[in-house]
């Protein structure tokens, strides 16, 4: 049985917080290295033994900074695979588990006594911290995701809980690049009204507060890695008054076309603006504003869609400057 | 006898874990099953295990510069005389290729020189 050889120790191990023992050793690690460092450069200074013994000098101060980089190396390399594996435990909990600890950090010792808005909030916010750390995040967007939704402590989930919806929202679209978006295309070839009908279905979900990861209609979403859809919306010209007005325009010139296409371009790196693709993309949605319609997730999903033959990644890096 | 529960709490307390990871695990862990704890003990022990050794070599690695630094410090003819010694017999050894200590570095040579030291005066 494990119990029979759990002996905890005291004395942390950690390099850098190393613990005191002899006189030179009250110092931490960091400390000894600054300080040996330290009579090295000043032995280094004060060499009156001609070039030679600054030379050596010189060389052991090398040796030293490539030997404790090496540990550093080593030591961070322990802390991934203590996390790694850590989060693969967390991976594979059930629901109930994973609930029933995150459920605490959002709500307080008595999520009972929440009034009724703000337990719907929390029960909500609950499956989508614990959806993301189930999903194939790293520790950044993980620590993100639940940060945001109000993780860090009781006393900051009031504030999340106040615009969950938004939140919920941001940080979901948020969560992947649109790197991910683009391997989903690639792999499924889904059409445009399918991802768009997802999208949507998945946006009501959330804005109902009746979300459920993995229930009907936001199922095949979870399969795949989220689109950025809400700073895409809000950075894309689209919001651009003129841009707008050029684009719904039924009867647009040539000349207001080139300049869309041209708006549009700036958005895109040099390889993907003003290609057949883009044009495709830009034309899709003039013919869907022009006739009187929103622009929602399906033109935004035609757009990346049309795009995707070029450089989703460097979009992905515009979107999220 | 600590109960895995405790262990593990203690193992946590110093493990470099990000704070999310450690507050989820401690809220997780009434509800784990024996496999699950056994997994996070293993996974914090062994990590404990390697910090240890690595600080040991951190130690070590102190020791041998703390070492060296006074030498140069205190008898700053004696030791460049030392390494230059050392450095010439790397060479002659290097164009032998004769021996296992042939293929010494200078610095694991000083790091002998120092550890003889050592045992000596104990």
């Amino acid at each position: 049985m494990v119990q029979q050889s759990l002996q905890p120790e005291k004395a942390p191990v950690s390099l850098s917080m190393g613990p005191a023992q002899a006189p030179t050793q009250k110092l931490s690690f960091r400390e000894r290295i600054g300080n040996i460092a330290d009579r090295l450069k000043n032995a280094y200074n004060n060499a009156k033994n001609g070039k030679s013994l600054k030379e050596k000098i010189f060389l052991f101060l090398g040796g030293l900074t490539q030997d404790v980089k090496k540990l550093q190396v080593a030591e961070k390399q322990v802390d991934q695979q203590e996390a790694s594996k850590v989060a693969g435990v967390i991976q594979n909990a059930s629901p109930d588990q994973l609930t029933a600890a995150i459920k605490p950090e959002i709500a307080g010792a008595n999520p009972e006594s929440l009034p009724a808005d703000e337990k719907a909030a929390v029960d909500a916010l609950v499956p989508v911290i614990g959806n993301a750390f189930q999903n194939d995040l790293n520790d950044q967007e993980r620590t993100a995701v639940a940060t945001s939704l109000g993780f860090a402590g009781p006393e900051k989930a009031g504030k999340a809980l106040a615009d969950s919806r938004n939140k919920l929202l941001v940080a979901f679209f948020g969560l992947k690049t649109l790197k991910g978006f683009k391997l989903h295309f690639q792999r499924n070839r889904m059409g445009v009204d399918a991802i768009a009908g997802q999208i949507d279905a998945f946006k009501r979900a959330i804005m109902k507060g009746n979300f459920k990861p993995g229930s009907s209609g936001t199922k095949d979403l979870f399969k795949f890695d989220f689109v950025d859809l809400a700073p895409l919306a809000s950075k894309l010209p689209l919001k651009t008054v003129p841009t707008l007005a050029a684009i719904k325009d039924p009867n647009w010139s040539a000349d207001a076309r080139a300049k869309v296409i041209g708006v549009f371009g700036q958005f895109l790196p040099a390889t993907a603006s003003n290609t057949p693709a883009l044009e495709k993309a830009v034309d899709t949605i003039h013919d869907v504003a022009s006739k009187g319609r929103g622009l929602e997730s399906k033109d935004i999903a035609t757009l990346l869609y049309h795009v995707e033959a070029n450089d989703f990644d460097h979009l992905a890096e515009i979107i999220h400057s | 006898m600590p109960s895995i529960d405790s262990v593990i709490l203690g193992l946590l307390q110093e493990s470099s874990l990000p704070d999310l990871y450690k507050r989820i695990i401690r809220n997780m862990l009434p509800d784990m099953t024996q496999i699950q704890k056994e997994d996070i003990y293993l996974a914090l022990s062994e990590a404990k295990d390697k910090r240890k050794a690595l600080k040991e070599e951190g130690e070590k690695i102190c020791r041998k510069y703390e070492d060296i630094v006074g030498r140069i410090e205190t008898e700053p003819d004696n030791f460049l005389r030392e390494v230059e010694e050392i450095e010439k017999e790397c060479e002659e050894d290097k164009t032998k290729q004769s021996s296992g200590s042939a293929r010494l570095t200078i610095k694991q040579k000083l790091a002998l020189q120092s550890l003889k030291k050592e045992v000596k005066a104990e």
